[in-house]
């Protein structure tokens, strides 16, 4: 099925102050009309467990109604190292860009 | 009918207002006052209303025999019965009947007074109140009772008048007081700032303010509302609390045009000159935006100071949707920057640059340390004498961070940003490279968000961050005087993960006062 799928880009420093807002940036952007959520992590510089903790909730509200999160994140930066450690790959595929990205959460629908 | 002479009932109201009464609050000075009035003039009752700020109506403030004028707050408008009458007219008025006369005040009735006397309470050639006295047997009042009651009612408007201004006077002061900042505390930084208010207890509109942005950087603004008074300081007020607002989430420039456009909106016709600056505590960079605002003066660490250049540019409020441009330039440590309002360099028959010049040279042998930069500045260079304008200034100074380098915290989620960027201009000067400045920030700001959130109830204290060199590369370690608790949750636990996998060790040291996290990375320090 192709459904429209949102991209949320999110730039610059993750961290616990942003992290409430990141929830509702998130949630806000996806509905029942959408087969999943793309996020977009390529200009984060910064990510820290409380932002961490935001995606893992996230993206397992997602798979109880069904969508699927992806996630592109930028190579050989501080927050690749911080989503290998914690493995958030297990609840948000990791997609090499947005179009991958785009093509995985409409796959999966 | 009295017996006392007139120059014996002039003698003893002098007592009215001797030293004795005058330590005495307001109210009860003018109620001991309406005492000896009634017993000198032989009265039943004896009454002081005091006109409001506005000048339209008449107060009861203090009553002898008819305390209920007090009690039930009687306002008269100026000009209506007996007592609006001398106030508008600021001359006595003697009534011999009170059936017959035009009153305005029902109480007076009520109390069965028969004849009334009133004489204005003159402050130069202000009217402020009324005094009155009245009897509950008809009375025919003579020019000597007018006489000494006149007396009264100027010892009265004397002590009133005097209390008036020392209360406004006192007013003013608490109020510019309220609104001088507390500076927050960012380690590596050192500020000081100084306001100096107007000569003759004017009410002025400079001020200045420093904060710590949720992102972690310092905002620091100062600012000079255009005019005097009142209406001055509380516009200042405003701004400052505006200003705040809008810096969490904007730069700058644009700050200033929201400012520009709520001044315009709060009270149109006012202006004011504002700078404000934004200091990046890892890499020192500073963006400056000013609306016409006198160019800060930058001291480096040696050499001659200069003033930052900034594109010419309008106050607030001046125009309709005004654009502000920014300035970027980096602080290293050791250099300090000071803004000042335009009291601190401006003298009556003297060019600008002169004041500019002055200032400079001032500021180049006051050193470097921001407050004795700041005591210096206050000393030699703020006018004092009648006419004087108020003056506010502010010196930031970038620290050179020590090894070990210890920072104290509070216990507020807020201050982690702050840590994470002081904490990465650390690194950077012991050996780390972007990248393992990054992770170990990181790091380090996990240990800290754990201190915050386990370690303490509310109203916790402080927590304390150590960083040091070691051979190989650094150490750090997170003090805090609480206990930690086992992460619970399927989400707890992350920030010890991160802890883990991006510093070499991590140990968790639980005592009775407290628990502290030792970590430490090696770093490739590779050789410039």
């Amino acid at each position: 099925m192709s459904g429209e799928i949102p991209i949320v880009q999110l730039d610059g420093e993750l961290d616990m102050v942003r992290a409430p807002g990141l929830r509702l940036e998130l949630m806000g952007a996806v509905d029942n009309r959408h087969a999943g959520l793309v996020v977009d992590l390529t200009g984060a510089t910064y990510l820290d467990s409380a932002a961490v903790n935001v995606l893992f909730e996230v993206a397992d509200e997602l798979r109880q109604h069904q969508l699927e999160m992806a996630l592109v994140i930028p190579p050989d930066s501080l927050v690749q190292k911080v989503v290998m450690l914690v493995d958030l790959g297990s609840v948000a595929p990791i997609q090499a860009d947005v179009e991958a990205a785009l093509a995985h959460v409409d796959g999966s629908g | 009918v009295n017996e006392r002479s007139a120059s014996e009932r002039l003698h003893a109201l002098q007592s009215v207002t001797d030293a004795t009464l005058s330590h005495l609050p307001l109210e009860e000075m003018l109620k001991e006052l309406l005492d000896r009035v009634t017993v000198l003039l032989d009265t039943d009752t004896a009454a002081i209303l005091l006109l409001e700020e506005d000048g339209r109506n008449l107060v009861a403030t203090a009553a002898k025999g008819i305390e209920e004028e007090v009690e039930r707050h009687v306002r008269i408008p100026l000009a209506a019965g007996f007592a609006g009458r001398i106030a508008a007219e600021r001359r006595p008025v003697a009534i011999v009947d009170v059936d017959t006369a035009d009153i305005f005040n029902p109480i007076l009735r009520e109390k069965g007074l028969k004849s009334l006397l009133g004489v204005p309470l003159m402050l130069e050639t202000r009217v402020i109140g009324v005094l009155h006295v009245g009897t509950l047997t008809p009375r025919d009042w003579g020019e000597e009772d007018t006489e000494v009651l006149q007396r009264a009612a100027d010892r009265a408007a004397l002590a009133v008048g005097g209390r008036l201004v020392e209360r406004e006077r006192g007013l003013a002061e608490a109020f510019q007081h309220s609104l001088i900042p507390v500076l927050p505390s960012v380690p590596g930084i050192a500020l000081a700032g100084r306001y100096k208010p107007a000569a003759a207890a004017q009410l002025g509109g400079d001020w200045y303010d420093a904060f710590v942005l949720p992102n972690g950087s310092v905002g620091v603004a100062i600012g000079d509302v255009v005019g005097r008074g009142f209406q001055a300081a509380a516009l200042m007020g405003q701004l400052r609390s505006a200003l705040r607002a809008y810096a969490i989430d904007r730069p700058p420039r644009e700050v200033l045009e929201q400012l520009s456009a709520l001044l315009r909106q709060l009270q149109p016709g006012w202006s004011a000159t504002l700078l404000y600056a934004v200091l990046e505590l890892d890499s020192g960079n500073t963006t400056i935006a000013s609306a016409a605002h006198p160019p800060p003066l930058l001291l480096h660490g040696g050499g001659e100071p200069d003033y930052v250049e900034l594109a010419p540019s309008v106050p607030l409020a001046v125009v309709r949707d005004p654009r502000y441009e920014e300035v970027t330039l980096k602080l290293p440590a050791g250099s300090t920057i000071l803004l000042y309002t335009d009291g601190l360099v401006e003298r009556p028959h003297e060019s600008l640059d002169t004041g500019l010049d002055r200032l400079r040279g001032v500021a180049e042998r006051g050193g470097f340390e921001p407050e004795s930069l700041c005591s210096g500045l206050m000393e030699e260079l703020v006018a004092g004498g009648p006419g004087a304008d108020d003056a506010a200034l502010l010196a930031v100074r970038v620290e050179s961070l020590s090894d070990p380098f210890v920072m104290s915290l509070p216990v507020d989620r807020d201050s982690i940003p702050m840590m994470r960027r002081v904490m990465s201009r650390w690194l950077a000067g012991a050996g780390a490279s972007r990248e393992e400045a990054g992770e170990i920030t990181l790091a380090c700001s996990e240990a800290c968000a754990n201190a915050v959130e386990h370690a303490y109830g509310p109203g916790g204290s402080a927590y304390e961050v150590e960083a040091a060199s070691i051979a190989e590369g650094v150490r750090l370690a997170v003090r805090d005087t609480g206990q930690w608790r086992e992460p619970r949750g399927t989400h707890r636990g992350r920030g010890m993960t991160l802890m883990q996998g991006l510093m070499d060790s991590v140990e968790v040291e639980r005592g009775d006062s407290g628990t502290v996290v030792h970590m430490s990375r090696r770093l490739e320090r590779q050789a410039a």
